[in-house]
């Protein structure tokens, strides 16, 4: 076998590697967010309830905000993105 | 079995499962905005339509305590980005979510960490605020900023059915300058091009690299024929010029019956030939299994983009990774060995596991197949 024929086979088999593990992580995550059918979610009265990225929500439900103040979100919340 | 056999077999086997994938993801994408919706929090139920993209529900144990739902979508680079927003009762913004989207999860997740989507909330839907698009994912923020204001506007009932999006004056020139640089591969492969044709080739070959590669970061992948079989640029892009450059390539291909993209034009090619040269190297040793192998890579990542209707599920490449530096820490190894491998053999990437090189074979199958049927007709 010639240098250049071990190299081909070399860096195709890393090459094949490197590709099947993004093309299998890709596919994972599509199929897990497939279930989630969601792929992120936030809500002002509780963090908890939104669920990570690629996860269906959790079953946590945030109770209704009774006293709700909207000047004292929009200090904590970035208006400027 | 002759191996024309088995081509012509794995052929129509391949557009079988093609086709196989592309109904089955339409099926499964059939009424998916309402079971999104139902899980975007389980204290949402009751959930039904009252108008155009926007749904009535009420809080869990609270009948009288309404919830309005809109979903509204704007188009990503990769195809529309769907995002919906909650209002309470009080008219707040009391949830959003990102319900949807085709872009590159790289992209997506730079976008959701920067918290974009955060700003609408406790916001009221009648007075949205301005949040500014995140540097790197540009096209990706932009189109979920405005998808949520869209969303907002649904509810508010100041938004009829969207039209059309206008494509900013940028696209436009770099729409113009993909053309222009088929132009000038087509021009240097005719033969009333009279002058070198080799620096000829390397001289567009560099302006492509620097012009699509540096300068746009933009290169027709694997995706953007998933985004075309999709049919996902029927709802409008942020930007059509990966479209326009697959396009453009397979229209050159039929007529020239060359493939001229990724010899003249193609940006990382462009670079693994240039580091080539230095070195002056010949291509790697292709092997028939090789190619074999290099098909079902192609096959597999474009089935599961069609079923998935996700474009990016079908990106393997190395494309964002070396002109944008977007991509997985696997994507950055393979960048990195294929460069490096660059330097020892000529173009290794495009030799042996780039996707273009099974589907311009494909391509070409099928045409000399169809070309060679219809001539033998004729002949008797």
């Amino acid at each position: 076998m010639t240098f250049k024929k071990v190299f081909s086979l070399a860096i195709f088999i890393a090459f094949v590697g490197l590709c099947g593990f993004e093309l299998t992580n890709q596919i994972r995550e599509s199929a897990e967010r497939d279930l989630a059918s969601v792929r992120y979610v936030r809500g002002i009265a509780s963090e908890t309830d939104a669920p990570a990225q690629g996860q269906a929500p959790s079953g946590a439900t945030p109770k209704k905000n009774q006293d709700f103040n909207l000047d004292d979100i929009l200090k904590e919340t970035d208006l400027d993105g | 079995m002759s191996a024309k056999t088995v081509e012509r077999i794995s052929a129509i086997a391949a557009l079988i499962i093609l086709l196989a994938a592309w109904i089955a993801g339409g099926v499964r994408s059939k009424g998916a905005t309402l079971e999104r919706i139902g899980n975007i929090s389980e204290e949402i139920v009751d959930v039904r339509q009252v108008g155009p993209s926007v749904y009535e529900g009420h809080r869990r144990g609270d009948a009288g305590d309404k919830l309005c739902i809109a979903v509204a979508e704007h188009p990503g680079y990769g195809g529309p980005v769907q995002v919906a927003v909650v209002m309470n009762s009080a008219g707040i913004i009391e949830r959003i979510a990102l319900v949807d989207t085709t872009d590159t999860t790289t992209y997506v997740s730079r976008v959701l960490d920067a918290a974009v989507l955060d700003a609408f909330l406790g916001t009221s839907a009648s007075r949205p605020p301005k949040v500014d698009a995140v540097t790197g994912a540009t096209l990706s923020s932009t189109a979920m900023i405005k998808a949520a204001n869209k969303a907002a506007a649904h509810i508010k009932g100041t938004v009829g059915e969207s039209g059309p999006v206008a494509v900013s004056p940028d696209e436009m020139v770099k729409a113009g300058l993909t053309v222009a640089l088929f132009l000038a591969a087509f021009l240097i492969s005719s033969r009333f091009f009279r002058w070198n044709k080799t620096y000829a080739r390397l001289g567009l070959l560099t302006a492509a690299t620097v012009i699509l590669g540096f300068l746009y970061g933009t290169q027709p992948s694997l995706a953007s024929l998933a985004l075309l079989l999709a049919g996902f640029w029927t709802k409008g892009l942020a930007s059509y010029t990966a479209l326009i450059c697959l396009v453009l390539a397979f229209v050159v291909f039929f007529a020239t019956k060359k493939n001229l993209y990724c010899a003249m034009i193609c940006p990382f090619g462009g670079l693994q030939e240039g580091l080539g040269r230095i070195t002056k190297r010949s291509p790697p040793e292709r092997t028939a299994w090789m190619k074999w192998i290099s098909r079902g890579f192609a096959l597999t990542a474009l089935s599961a983009a069609l079923y998935f209707r996700n474009p990016s599920d079908a990106e393997y490449t190395p494309f964002g990774m070396a002109f944008s530096f977007i991509g997985s820490t696997a994507i950055f190894a393979l960048t990195v060995l294929i460069l490096v491998a660059s330097l020892v053999v000529k173009r290794p990437w495009c030799a042996l596991l780039c996707p273009a090189t099974p589907v311009f074979d494909y391509l070409a199958f099928m045409r000399n197949w169809l070309t060679r049927g219809r001539k033998k007709e004729k002949q008797s």
